[in-house]
């Protein structure tokens, strides 16, 4: 088989016929498994989007049949003139491979033996613990498939799958008991992050304080159509007698519960060749079936992936020289001239709490706190990422920051939960055009709720989207004005916008902000640009007039 | 009958088809459209309904929550 690569391609000529998969690696280091059953005998395929700020230097590309190791083709490359071989490694230089998402991991054969050891310890520990909580665990998933094909965890798997079958038919009930289940685990001191209602995921820690694996947990439940669920993938045909009693399943000398016919969750979940190894195999969800699971059980991670690797990744910076803060606020340069018009604006707000609604790394938070001695600012948002540069970059004491979701109603709960009395106000720094309708409509009401505590609330966005704009980059996402306008009249609410300059690049000049009045007309450079706009929320009249000042019971009914 | 005749005559009778009933296409093409747009409407309406359970769920287990004396 013959190898071709640039930095932009890798081309396989002549694969193998009985070939289902192959592992490609640098310098023996895996970095990728492709699925290439889709495949003719030579493909030329871009390399992954992830991979690619990683592809300098030069290496020695292998590729290996996945099955059986087979060495299949090797070759030198030069991706570019750096003198360094090419590494796709994290911080902690352990080996990063592309997961079945198409995002950077640590896989499990790049974690010691210990480390494998102890995620089997671990998931049979939460097994019995599920079990105590009244639950019907069992193992899913890559876990499940690792135990029934060679009776180990996968090692081209990154995690541990579990999941616990519910007595729920309504999916309703069924998230009811998952907030409940995901309640009970953290009481017992897992760290959880939820990905939706029926699928948590526990993250396991170093001493360091990075990550060093998860375990997922989901909710499995018959619904009463008589099809099996397990958010956010598996659903399909099977009898309950398919399901229950549970069998059994080893990992090392581990026993774990598995469904009673194993080969038809398995061909639910991958297909009828689940025997066969494709570590390149990509969960393919009909769309259907993201439909109603995003529909029943929400999509709380929506974009989370993009917004902790924006925020891990400025963290590390620092080759330029400058300070962690200075790489932050370059990173986050084009949303400087909202963060500038916000300042100004909450320059007037009197409230004794001022939200910061997706504070990200805190740069606006810090400003605002200072600005202002007297008042608590309180940084909200949904990255682990960007609340640990914040906490990190923070040293005054009126600052808070604190874990908020706005894809939750249950964010509607952050002023009894974090302390904040009437009045508080809101201001959020281009969040609005970045989390799509859904987190919008609670972002809304959060600033609803702040113009009835007698607070005030102002944001800015962008109007226009990037010349590269994707959906896979919010960053790059745009809101129109006649949208929010239409928005905001949903929620008894009214908009006055003004459009901002745009902020002059750092390296040609000093940033120059200023406030274009409204009525004139947009300049050229500013339609060049993203268009950045400030916005003052306000109660409609109606609004107003319906809500009373003070809550009261409301009487019987 | 010669070949150029018989071509002329098919070609006509072809014309004549589709001159007398242009109406069955159009509306078979507007009525599947319709028929789309119908399904999509539904479709929009069954999202927020399975929303409506998460929004349930989430709701009802903040009331237990705040509603639950303290101990």
């Amino acid at each position: 088989m013959n190898i071709r690569s640039s930095s932009r391609h890798l081309a396989l000529e002549a694969l193998p016929e009985r070939t289902a998969s192959v592992d490609v690696s640098f310098d023996d280091a895996r970095v990728w498994s492709i699925d290439v059953r889709q495949f003719g005998a030579s493909v030329e395929l871009d390399w992954p989007e992830t991979l690619q700020p990683y592809l300098v230097g030069s290496t020695r590309i292998s590729v290996r049949d996945s099955t059986d190791g087979t060495l299949l083709g090797e070759r030198e490359v030069s991706f570019s003139a750096d003198p360094q071989r090419t590494s796709v490694t994290n911080t902690d230089g352990t080996p990063l491979v592309l997961n079945k998402w198409g995002r950077l991991g640590v896989a499990l054969d790049a974690m010691s033996v210990d480390v494998q050891s102890l995620i089997v310890e671990r998931s049979s520990t939460l097994v019995a613990q599920l079990r105590e909580l009244g639950l019907r665990p069992f193992v899913v998933g890559g876990t499940l498939l690792g135990a029934v094909r060679d009776g180990k965890l996968l090692p081209h798997d990154d995690d541990a799958d579990i999941a616990y079958l519910s007595v729920h038919t309504n999916p309703a009930d069924v998230a009811l008991e998952a907030f409940r289940v995901g309640r009970a685990l953290a009481d017992l001191g897992y760290e959880l992050q939820r990905h939706s209602a029926t699928h948590m995921q526990l993250l396991f820690r170093g001493s360091n304080g990075r990550i060093i694996h998860y375990i997922d947990v989901f909710a499995a439940f018959f619904s009463a159509d008589g099809l099996i669920n397990q958010p956010f993938h598996v659903r399909g045909a099977m009898r309950q007698e398919q399901m229950l009693p549970f069998g059994e399943v080893h990992i090392g000398s581990a026993v774990f519960p598995a469904p009673a016919d194993v080969d038809r969750w398995l061909t639910i979940n991958y297909d009828a060749n689940w025997r066969t190894p494709i570590p390149g195999f990509v969960l393919d969800t009909p769309p259907e079936t993201s439909r109603r699971f995003d529909g029943w059980f929400g999509s709380f991670n929506f974009q989370r992936e993009f917004w902790d690797a924006f925020y891990g990744t400025a963290a590390t910076r620092g080759a330029s020289g400058a300070s962690p803060e200075e790489d932050r606020e370059d990173a986050e340069q084009e949303w400087a001239a909202g963060r500038e018009w916000l300042r100004s604006t909450a320059d007037a707000f009197e409230a004794p709490t001022l939200v910061d609604l997706g504070c990200g790394s805190g740069i606006l938070s810090r400003q605002l706190a200072r600005d202002r001695a007297e008042r608590r600012v309180l940084g909200m948002d949904y990255s682990v990422e960007a609340l640990e540069r914040a906490r990190e970059s923070s040293q005054d004491e009126r600052t808070d920051y604190e874990h908020v979701n706005l894809y939750r109603a249950r964010s509607l709960a952050f002023a009894a939960e974090y302390g904040v009395e009437a009045p508080f106000d809101v201001v959020a720094n281009h969040l609005l055009e970045q989390i799509g309708h859904h987190g919008r409509s609670y972002a809304w009401r959060i600033m609803r709720m702040a113009l009835h505590s007698g607070g005030r609330a102002a944001f800015a966005f962008h109007a226009r989207p990037s010349t590269n704009v994707t959906f896979t980059d919010p960053t790059g996402w745009h809101l129109e004005t006649a949208q929010l306008v239409a928005e905001a009249s949903q929620f008894g609410l009214e908009v006055e916008f003004q459009e901002l300059a745009q902020p002059v690049a750092p390296e040609t000049g000093p940033i120059k902000l200023a406030v274009v009045n409204g009525t004139r007309p947009v300049s050229r450079a500013l339609r060049a640009g993203r268009m950045p706009i400030g916005a003052l929320v306000r109660l409609a009249p109606r609004t107003r007039a319906a809500t009373p000042a003070v809550h009261s019971p409301g009487g019987r009914s | 009958m010669t070949i150029p005749n018989l071509m002329r005559r098919a070609a006509g009778r072809a014309r004549r088809t589709l001159q007398s009933r242009p109406t069955p296409v159009a509306r078979l093409e507007s009525d599947l459209r319709a028929q789309q747009d119908r399904i999509d409407e539904l479709q929009l309406e069954i999202d927020e309904l399975r929303r409506d359970s998460l929004r349930v769920a989430e709701l009802i287990d903040l009331a237990e929550q705040a509603f639950t004396p303290k101990p």
